[in-house]
Formats: structure tokens, sequence, C-alpha cells
């Protein structure tokens, strides 16, 4: 009974976080909605995929909607402004290209020099460290070459860092500094994330 | 056959490599167990503080004042600290019985941390690159191909022991004498438990993990590890499965990993209070930055050289995100009361789980109900011991235990109740006699009516044995029944007291109800009684 009654849940869920991840990118070229600035999710390896995952999107003029799974506080789908100089801050990182590309592969390729670097000093006796039950996090924003583009799907243009333990790894590794910067990025988000005045939306039709 | 390649692979490995010098995230029945020249598949990770030398180990575990809804966090951690403790196996341990349907069970992922931070990794395939139920698959390298081999056999389960899985390297020890991660053997070190597929039971093509569908194979059903990397909103999964004891006890037969000598080992957690003591070995509080569920970070230091590597853990956070509906464990959830009639005798058992987050003591149970100064005169409980054949009157401070039976008898009519947790299925070790039987006192550990017909008898080689398999009917009587036939293990008629009379159970009628406690007669050495939770149980609130 509880299984069905969860599956149909995550059903109708699905159904209505498929409709607005459908609806973001019309959204966007929409007349009332302006092209996206940057989006933030982040998705967790204890939870079931099925359940969906947070998803931020901040529009340029500083809207925002926000999708919470049905296991967080606010679950459903949100709405905000985000404050001028939190928008002044993000507009300034991605418009004016101080992000440089940061990207996943940016960070990869700092990263693999790095632990060439490291092999070299491995031995037997220093210590190891893990994070168990790892958070990844998905971040995309446009390309300022892109003038606007919107951002979303597969083959959009959209600068994309996906990574898995962000917040621990740039503590762990504080000389890559793509990570750290990344990192910053993501502490902006989730910050928004945890401190919006969110209100559900009503109506998305 | 399902292969999934490096090469296709390329993002998720990107993020792996964030981890792969110093720290992983890579998955095996021990933390840091991996396929690496410097650590190795067969590392076993100990708990804070090992250092090789035996004995009890204790470990402090404090909530961060940093951490918002400090208090929130209290119940849960005690809760985790006391089943960590006790290592207790039972199985139909997955309940779907919170308040809220959306929310999610604090203690349960607590308990699921805890145990990585006293050295226990995911007994599944929790890599990157590998998702949905693929993540099911027992937990292992990907092999000299670097392909992780995922074909889940003719049953179709994943994790289970017919999967298929080529050359990956296996991470997760399993039981040797029949590969079932809901049975434990009596001792458990590196002569019970292996790593090596070539001690798998012979008809086994890989090692069986407790998952939840593996469990079904295993007629443990609703039960799974909760080192398992799942959790669902609405579910509860407090109590530790056979897999996860076995696994920390494996650890701590110590660095010889041979069971009975000097550098065993035992846990004693301790909670801490909210506070940022620098004795404090494992932290846990919220923080958002650090994950966006739950996570363990660990740290740990080499005991050993290559290739039988030990590792000890130094430096363990637990982090949680506060934005999640959490449910938050009370410290008595489950609570039952039952009336004891002025001077007359009465066989009880404890409906809920005590010892975790109430005393599991006679005053701790009964000295609100009854005056505890007149314990002795005005009333009493007694246990049985089989062994000696004789009654033995309990003290105010000796504990009580779920499974069991007792007498009790009050001079005046009165109300008890019990407190405590929900219980789940456990296995009742029995005391035996080949020629004439030993007499044992069991008793209902539920809160609802359960059908001695479902009762199961657990044998010391994990397979199980329905009351006909222990007690069949032969040429017109039971094999139990004088004479003793050799296929009698139990006798399959249980009695309970009903205040003036015995009242039999049979395999055809009859409940054991809650409170109550009956008499099983038993020949067989090595069993353990397994009463099956009724199933509206699973749900009960």
């Amino acid at each position: 009974m509880n299984k069905l009654h969860r599956l149909k849940h995550t059903r109708l869920f699905l159904f209505a976080t498929g409709l607005l991840l459908s609806i973001v990118p019309t959204l966007a070229n929409a007349k009332d909605n302006p092209p996206v600035l940057i989006t933030y999710s982040y998705e967790h390896e204890l939870l079931p995929k099925s359940d969906g995952k947070p998803l931020l999107t901040i529009f340029i003029n500083g809207n925002m909607r926000a999708i919470f799974p049905p296991y967080m506080k606010l679950a459903g789908i949100r709405q905000a402004q985000l404050n001028p100089d939190t928008l002044q801050e993000l507009n300034s990182l991605i418009s004016t290209n101080s992000l440089h590309s940061l990207s996943t592969e940016t960070i990869a390729e700092e990263l693999a020099l790095y632990q060439a670097q490291q092999e070299q000093n491995r031995d037997s006796h220093q210590t190891v460290y893990a994070v168990m039950d790892s958070t990844t996090t998905f971040i995309e924003y446009n390309d300022p070459a892109n003038n606007n583009e919107m951002i979303s799907g597969e083959n959009s243009p959209a600068i994309k860092i996906v990574q898995n333990n962000l917040s621990t790894n740039a503590k762990q590794y504080p000389r890559i500094t793509t990570l750290q910067r990344a990192n910053n990025l993501k502490i902006i988000l989730q910050k928004i994330l945890d401190t919006s005045n969110w209100t559900p939306v009503e109506d998305n039709s | 056959m399902k292969t999934i390649t490096k090469k296709n692979l390329f993002f998720s490995i990107l993020v792996i490599n964030l981890l792969s010098i110093h720290g992983i995230s890579q998955a095996g029945s021990f933390v840091f167990a991996r396929e690496d020249p410097i650590i190795g598949t067969g590392a076993i990770t100990h708990p804070p503080g090992y250092t090789g030398a035996g004995g009890i180990l204790n470990i402090k575990v404090c909530i961060r004042p940093t951490s918002s809804f400090t208090a929130n966090l209290e119940q849960a951690t005690k809760n985790s600290i006391a089943t960590w403790n006790e290592q207790k196996p039972t199985s139909s341990n997955l309940l779907n019985n919170l308040p809220d349907f959306n929310s999610i069970d604090a203690e349960s992922v607590i308990v699921h941390e805890m145990g990585h931070c006293i050295g226990l990794a995911h007994p599944n395939l929790a890599v990157g690159g590998v998702s949905g139920i693929d993540r099911n698959y027992s937990s292992t390298t990907n092999g000299t191909d670097n392909i992780y081999n995922l074909d889940p056999g003719a049953d179709g389960i994943r994790g289970s022991t017919d999967d298929i899985r080529g050359d990956d390297d296996n991470l997760h020890w399993f039981r040797i004498s029949n590969n079932n991660p809901f049975s434990i053997a009596s001792i458990i070190d590196s002569t019970t438990y292996s790593l090596d597929i070539v001690d798998l039971p012979s008809s086994h093509t890989s090692v069986a993990n407790g998952d939840r569908l593996v469990s079904t194979l295993f007629s443990a059903p609703n039960s799974e590890s909760v080192m398992q990397q799942e959790s669902f909103n609405n579910e509860v999964q407090r109590t530790l499965t056979h897999d996860d004891v076995a696994t920390l006890q494996l650890a701590r037969s110590g660095l010889d990993t041979t069971a009975g000598n000097a550098d065993d080992y035992n846990i004693n957690l301790t909670y801490g209070g909210i506070s940022a003591a620098s004795d404090c070995n494992i932290n846990l509080g919220f923080d958002n930055t650090k994950t966006g569920f739950a996570a363990c970070e660990v740290s740990g230091t080499f005991l050993t050289e290559a290739p039988d590597r030990h590792i000890s853990l130094f430096s363990t956070e637990i982090y949680l995100n506060d934005s999640i509906n959490w449910h938050y464990n009370t410290d008595t959830p489950c609570s039952e009361s039952t009336t004891v009639t002025e001077n007359q005798w009465k066989m009880i058992s404890l409906p809920c789980q005590v010892g975790i987050s109430t005393s599991a003591t006679v005053e701790g149970q009964f000295g609100d109900d009854l005056d505890v100064t007149t314990y002795g005169t005005n009333w009493g409980i007694w246990s049985y011991n089989p062994v000696t054949n004789s009654y033995v009157a309990l003290s105010l401070s000796d504990e009580l235990e779920e499974g069991v039976g007792y007498w009790f008898l009050s001079l005046t009519t009165s109300t008890i109740d019990i407190e405590g947790q929900y219980n789940t299925n456990i296995d009742v070790p029995l005391a035996a006699d080949i020629t004439t039987g030993k007499w044992n006192m069991i008793g209902s550990p539920f809160r609802l009516p359960t059908a001695w017909n479902t009762v199961k008898l657990v044998n010391s080689d994990g397979t199980l044995l329905d009351l006909t398999d222990a007690d069949p009917v032969i040429g017109g009587s039971t094999a139990c029944e004088d004479p003793i036939d050799i296929s009698c293990s139990m006798a399959s008629t249980a009695f309970s007291f009903n205040g003036t009379s015995y009242d039999a159970l049979t395999p055809t009628t009859g409940n054991l109800d809650p409170f109550d406690a009956a008499w099983v007669l038993v020949y067989k050495s090595g069993l353990a009684l397994r009463l099956q939770m009724n199933a509206s149980e699973l749900t009960a609130q």
C-alpha cells in the first residue's frame, strides 16, 4: 500500500517536475521571462533519482524558480526574487567572464596536473581520506560569448560544472584553484537556495 | 552481459579522480578498501582509536555546537549509539510507519553514517558510473579489464548468489559456509568470512549482499543491511542486520583477523553531548555546505604494511543537510501496556525494544508502574535458565531481553507498560538436549499478534526450518514425540499460560499475543527461534 502510494506520489511529482523542466526553456524565451543566468542543482547517492533533485534557476532579471523534491521541507515548485546585491555579484562573475570558463573540464585538467605531481611523492604511510555518501553538484551558467543565449538541454552552449563532493574536496585540495572557485560559486548558490523567501508557484500554465 | 566502460564513464571518472590520491568515494565493505597498490582490496578499517591493542575501544560521539537544530539530533544520535553498541542482528528491519509520509527518518540515516564512521562501507556497488538498480550489485572493483561486469544471473536479482561478475574483484566479506548475508556465524573472523570467491559455496558464482530484494531469496523479506546505500521517505531502518554486525565483528577480530586473540576489541560508543571537546571522536551536525543529504567524512592512518593492511580512523565527521524534511524519533515511539491480575502468575514478554532509548532493567521498565521498594515482596519477575533447569529471581538492576519469556507475579492488579523502540525480527538462541529436549521460555517481541505457524527456526548454518520441518509427521506422530525420531529439531507445539492453564500453539492454530510468552521444547543444538512479525506491524504507527 505504501509502496503504491509512494509510486503514485513519485509519479505525480515527476510529472510536475517534468512539466517544469519542459517549461524552463520556454520560460526563458517567453515575453515575461528573460534568459536564464545560472542554474544550480545537486543529487545525493543515498536518495533515489526517481524522487528528483533540488533545482534552482536564476533568470537575469533576478527572478528565481526552484524545485524542491517531496522529501524536502519546501517540497514543491517555488519562486522568489534575488536581492539586487547578490544578483549583481552573480552577474559580475558571469558577464565579465571572471569565472574564466570554469567548467568540469578545466577543473579536471588542473586536478590531473596536481595528481601527477602528488603521485610521485606518494608513500605507503600517508593518511587516507574518504567521503562516504557523496553529493554531486551541477552548475550551468551562460557563456558570456553567447550573448545571453538561453541555457538548458544537452546541446546548449552553457558551461557546465559537475563535481562530486565539491565542498569537501575544495577543502582537501586548497591548491586547486579551479576547485576553490567552483566551490565559492556553489556556496553563493546554496545560500540563495537556503535563505531566499520562497513562495509556492500557484499556476505554471 | 551489460558492461560499463571507463571510456563511457569519462565524466564519472573525473569525479572519482578528485579523490583518487588521498581520498576515495569508492565503496567496499570496509572504508578505503579498493584496487590500489598501496591500500588493497583486503584492507580492513577500524574505528577511531584502535591501535592494534585489544580491549574496549571507547568512542565518544558529539553533536557540533555550531550545528542548527542540535536538540533535534540528540535522541537519534543516542539511539544510533546504542544500536551499534548492542550489535544485535535483526531481520524485517524495514518499516514504513512515519507519521509524515514524505519525511525521512533521521535516526535511520544516522545509524548508516555512524557505520561509516566506525569503518564500514557499502556492501553494494556504490561507485561512480553505476546508477539505479545496478547499484544493488555487490561491491567490487572493476577488475583487470577496467569494466564493471554486470549480469544478474538467472534469478534476475542484482547482488544475489548467481550474479556473473567477470573479473571484478570482490570487496564484500561473505560468510564462507553459506554466502547468506541474513545469517551470522557464531565465530566471526577470517576462518568463517572471506573476500576470496574461491571460498564461495560451490553452486554460487557471486557474493550476495544485504539488499532488500536479495532478502526475499533468503526467506528474510523486508530486510536490508543498514550499510546498503538507499534511503526512502516514510522508511524506518533503525536496527542492524546480520551482515552489518558480522562486518563490524570481523574488524573486531583485530590485526590477525582471528577471533579470540589479544588484539580483539569491542566498541563502546558514548554520547558526549552537544560539545566541541577535543576528545570527541565522531562529530555530527547539520552543514548544508558539506552535503546535500548526509555524509561521513573520514581520515585514517595505516596500522600495518601491505598486503594485509589495517587502517585506523582518526577523524570522523557526520554531516546532514537541514533542508531535508527529517523525522526525529522520540525516546519511546513504542509504548504498550497490559494489565496483570492480582496474585495470578503471568508469562510476559517485551513488545518493544528496550535498551536503546529506554532502560532495559527491571526497574527501568516497571519502576514507573510498580513500587520498587516492594519488589520481591509485592511483585517480582523470574527468568528460566534452561541449562540448569531452574528459575532465577531477577533483581531490579537485571536487564530484560526481547524474545525471552518471564514469569511475573503481582499481589495487586496493576497496569504495566513497556516503552522503547519498535522491535524487528530477532533470532532467539535456544538451549537443547538431543535425548530429552530442553524447555525454553520464549516471548513475543511484537506489538501485534504473531501466528505461531509462521515461526522459523534458524540453523547454525543459516538455513531456515518451518515448524513442520523441525517436527515432521512420521507414521502418524511427530518426530519429537516419544520415541524421538532423529529428524526432530524442536517440538512444533508450544504452550502459553492463560492464567489458569496452558494453551497449545500448534502448526495449524494459535497466536502468540503481545506481552505473551510460551514454552518450547528443543532437541537440536545450535538453533535460534525467529518469530515472524505480523505484516501489519510493518506499517503500524
